[in-house]
C-alpha cells in the first residue's frame, strides 16, 4: 500500500538516545504543580485508601505512587492479613487486583468472604451478594505457580491502564523473582515496581517473607532488617509492615483454653517499621477470630459482617 | 504524553507526519479521521495529547524536526507547551488559545490569541 508519510529526515534514534539525561533535569520551577498540591487543602471526600477495620486506621495510608511490603515469618498469616486490608480498599471503592500465584483464586476469594459475613461458613446467598459486591471493586490474577518478572510489571500496567486500577497486591515476592536469595533480581524488580507505581499511580503491596531466627523459634518479632533476600525490598518500598502471629499463646491456649494471662496477650502484632510519607511508625496489638479469620482490635470487639450492599458503604 | 509512542515508533520506522497537533486541553474535542495509528498507513497527522501531565516537564522529544500545532484553552499551559517544543528543536511551532462558547450540544471554539515561531499566523500583531 502507498504510504503517505515523508521520510524523516533525522536520525531520529540517535536524538532519543542524545537527549535522554537531559529531559529528566528540570527547573525547580517546574514542579510548582505538584508542590501547590502538597500543600492544598485536603477535601473530606478525598480518597484516603487504609485499613479500617483495625487499628491501623488513621496510622498508615496506602496512597497513589507508593509500594508497600507486608512481611512475615512463614505461616504468620500474611496473606489472611493482607485479605482483610484488600477487603477494607475494596469498601473504600478502590479498584484492587489480587495477584495470588500461591493459592487459587477460590481459596483467596473463601477467606476474603468469610471476613467479610463475619463467619466460618457465609451461605449461598451470602457468597452470591458477596461476588456481586466485587463487581467494579476486586479483580483476581487468575494463574498458580511462578510467573516472570517482566509478567508481573505487564499485568499491573494492564490493570491501571485498561481496567483503571488503583491498588495491587502481589503475595508474594517469592513466586516472582527465581529465588529470595537472587539478590540482583530482587533488587531489579523492586527498582521496577516502584517506577511502575510512579507512572501508573497504583498502589503496590508486596507480600515478603522473613528470615526464621537461628535459633528456629519465631516467638522474636521481625523487624524490617529481616526481610529475606536483597535489602532493596526494604530500602526501596516506601513503607514496611511486618505481621507476627503470637504462636506462643496459641500454645499456651492449645494446653489451657482457660488460661487468662495468655488470653489477655495479642494474637498477632503489625509493626509499621518505615513510612516514608507518614508520621505514624510503631507496634499494634491485634487479635484473631478464628471463625470468620478477621484481625480485630482486642479481645471484646465482636466480628461483624461487612455491609455488602450494592452501592455502599 | 498520550499518543507519543505511535509517533515515536513511525520515526524509528523512518517516517514523519505533515503536522503534529498537540492538545493541551485535560479533555480534548475529536477532530475525526486521518491520525497516524498502527493500522492507517495512509494518515498524515499525528495527535498528541497532554492527559494530566504537567506541561512544564513534558517530554516532547518526538517533535523534533517537526511542525506542530498546539491547541487549547488554557493559555498558561499552551504556551508552557510551546515553549518545551521549541526546546525539542521543532521546526515551526504554532501555538492557538481557543476559548470555548456555545453549548455543551454545539460547542463553538473562537481564537483568542495565536503564535507561530515561523510569525505567519501571529494573531494579534503586536
Amino acid at each position: 500500500m502507498a504510504q503517505l508519510l515523508s521520510p524523516d529526515a533525522i536520525d531520529f534514534g540517535a536524538w532519543m538516545r542524545s537527549t535522554e539525561v537531559e529531559v529528566r533535569v528540570h527547573k525547580a520551577s517546574a514542579f510548582l504543580v505538584e508542590l501547590e498540591a502538597e500543600f492544598a487543602e485536603r477535601s473530606p471526600t478525598a480518597r484516603r485508601p487504609e485499613m479500617f477495620s483495625t487499628k491501623l486506621r488513621g496510622a498508615i495510608e496506602f496512597r497513589p505512587a507508593e509500594v508497600t511490603a507486608w512481611a512475615g515469618y512463614s505461616g504468620h498469616r500474611k496473606s489472611t492479613f493482607t485479605g482483610q486490608v484488600a477487603l477494607d480498599l475494596c469498601v473504600q471503592r478502590e479498584k484492587l487486583l489480587l495477584m495470588s500465584p500461591e493459592m487459587r483464586p477460590q481459596t483467596t476469594l473463601g477467606r476474603m468472604a468469610r471476613q467479610a459475613a463475619g463467619v466460618a461458613r457465609p451461605s449461598t446467598t451470602l457468597l452470591r451478594h458477596f461476588a456481586a459486591w466485587t463487581d467494579g471493586r476486586l479483580w483476581m490474577f487468575d494463574h498458580m505457580g511462578r510467573i516472570a518478572p517482566e509478567q508481573c510489571l505487564a499485568v499491573c500496567r494492564y490493570f491501571a491502564a485498561e481496567l483503571g486500577g488503583t491498588q495491587v497486591v502481589i503475595d508474594s515476592m517469592m513466586m516472582i523473582c527465581r529465588s529470595e536469595e537472587v539478590l540482583d533480581e530482587q533488587k531489579q524488580f523492586m527498582t521496577d515496581l516502584v517506577r511502575l507505581a510512579q507512572e501508573t499511580g497504583l498502589h503496590v503491596h508486596m507480600v515478603a517473607h522473613c528470615r526464621k531466627p537461628a535459633s528456629g523459634a519465631d516467638d522474636r518479632r521481625p523487624t524490617k532488617y529481616d526481610l529475606r533476600g536483597s535489602a532493596a525490598i526494604t530500602d526501596q518500598a516506601h513503607n514496611v509492615c511486618v505481621i507476627w502471629a503470637n504462636k506462643a499463646k496459641a500454645a499456651k491456649l492449645a494446653a489451657n483454653p482457660h488460661d487468662e494471662e495468655a488470653l489477655a496477650l495479642p494474637d498477632a502484632v503489625v509493626c509499621v517499621e518505615k513510612q516514608r510519607n507518614g508520621a505514624f511508625e510503631g507496634p499494634l496489638k491485634l487479635w484473631f477470630d478464628d471463625a470468620s479469620l478477621r484481625f480485630v482490635d482486642d479481645r471484646i470487639t465482636s466480628v461483624q459482617p461487612y455491609s455488602l450492599i450494592q452501592g455502599g458503604p | 504524553m498520550i499518543g507519543a509512542d505511535i509517533l515515536i515508533d513511525r520515526r524509528n520506522r523512518g517516517s514523519v507526519p505533515d503536522v503534529v497537533w498537540l492538545d493541551a486541553d485535560a479533555a480534548p474535542v475529536p477532530f475525526g479521521d486521518g491520525w497516524i495509528s498502527d493500522d492507517d498507513p495512509l494518515a498524515k497527522h499525528a495527535h498528541l495529547w497532554l492527559g494530566g501531565e504537567n506541561p512544564a516537564r513534558a517530554d516532547l522529544r518526538c517533535v523534533v524536526g517537526l511542525t506542530v500545532h498546539v491547541t487549547g484553552q488554557d493559555r498558561q499551559t499552551v504556551f508552557a507547551l510551546r515553549d518545551r517544543c521549541i526546546k525539542s528543536k521543532a521546526k515551526r511551532v504554532i501555538a492557538s488559545v481557543m476559548t470555548q462558547g456555545g453549548n455543551e450540544e454545539f460547542p463553538t471554539f473562537t481564537l483568542a490569541e495565536c503564535t507561530d515561531t515561523a510569525r505567519h499566523l501571529t494573531w494579534p500583531n503586536s
